[in-house]
């Protein structure tokens, strides 16, 4: 998460009624043109988890440039199943 | 261990080394009756609303933590990542961190003051008071890269009244009563962004001690993974074990 490199991936953990950990997505820095378009990604995950007020979690890990991560959902997948179940479009 | 249990592997197998010297007193005391940590949050809350919320907030304190978390996510967070990268990068380690949402500060907060299973209630808890809100880790290899992490956290943080290192314990040398096996040397530390200070909990550990809490965390301390009794025990002794082979590391090393 700086100016120089973008070998870092956010992977986002909720909390549901009850108290059970559920991992729900994954922002791979690598996909982004620059370390910033991913932060802003994250601000928008982040705004997103805050405006339906659920508890998470979001873990920044290093990563290699060839090295594969866990098979979740994009940020933009988690986001498309959220809004089709609750009904709620983001904010412009 | 053979037959041991940890404790009486802990008496006759004594860790040698700088982790099992007595845990330093110098970054916790800032002077008698008041705490390094307790000074720097009353700072911090002092300066900052949102981090005087308790449970219950209004709209109006809510939107307030909303808006300080994300200060953390999109401020803190990159400048934590910066400076513990580079110590992992120093000790070849491995970095992580980890950043609440503001619902999951307040499910602390709610928590806290009402008390949870194990632990009483702290009357007047509120966000300021989660200094884990920001949490950091970094997992070396084994104990020669733990010394040379700690060093290394003395040598940027440093020492003293001081010292960015607010809070320093040392599970190595005193283990916790409620989980003796558990392994880790985690520090509280204080950072600024856009010149506002914040903390950061950053925690020190092997990468068998990390497997081995990370179990024992998951499936018997809050229990995200369900269990048997005898799973329990097995996780039970598995962190017990991973103890004792970071202690008989130490004692080849130090003859």
């Amino acid at each position: 998460m700086n100016d120089f490199d973008n070998l870092w991936a956010c992977i986002v953990h909720v909390k549901k009624p009850g108290g059970d950990v559920v991992t729900v997505f994954v922002i791979d820095a690598r996909r982004y043109a620059d370390d910033q378009a991913a932060r802003d990604v994250i601000s928008e995950a982040g705004q997103f988890l805050d405006d339906r007020r659920v508890p998470a979690e979001f873990e920044y890990i290093q990563v290699r440039r060839d090295q594969p991560l866990p098979d979740l959902p994009t940020w933009e997948d988690y986001q498309r199943q959220t809004e089709s179940v609750d009904g709620r479009e983001a904010k412009p | 261990m053979a037959d041991q249990d940890l404790d009486e592997y802990r008496a006759s197998h004594p860790g040698r080394g700088p982790l099992f010297d007595t845990a330093p007193s110098e970054p916790n005391d800032l002077r008698p009756g008041e705490s390094h940590k307790a000074a720097y949050l009353r700072v911090c809350k002092k300066q900052d609303a949102a981090r005087r919320v308790g449970a219950n907030p209004t709209d109006d304190e809510y939107s307030a933590v909303v808006e300080y978390c994300s200060r953390l996510r999109n401020a803190v967070a990159p400048r934590v990542w910066s400076e513990v990268s580079a110590i992992a990068g120093e000790v070849d380690g491995i970095a992580s961190i980890r950043t609440k949402n503001t619902a999951d500060v307040l499910d602390k907060v709610t928590r806290m003051s009402s008390g949870t299973s194990g632990r009483s209630s702290r009357a007047g808890y509120e966000v300021g008071d989660v200094v884990d809100a920001v949490g950091a880790r970094v997992t070396v290899p084994d104990t020669e890269a733990l010394e040379r992490a700690l060093v290394e956290v003395r040598s940027r943080f440093g020492t003293g009244p001081q010292s960015r290192v607010l809070e320093l314990e040392n599970m190595y040398a005193a283990p916790k009563p409620h989980n003796r096996a558990y392994r880790v040397v985690p520090l509280l530390i204080s950072t600024e962004a856009d010149g506002q200070p914040y903390t950061f909990e950053l925690q020190l550990c092997t990468r068998r001690a990390s497997i081995a809490s990370d179990l024992e965390h998951n499936t018997i301390y809050k229990a995200y993974v369900e269990s048997t009794p005898i799973q329990q025990t097995v996780v039970r002794r598995m962190q017990a074990e991973a103890a004792a082979l970071d202690q008989q590391e130490t004692r080849r090393r130090y003859k």
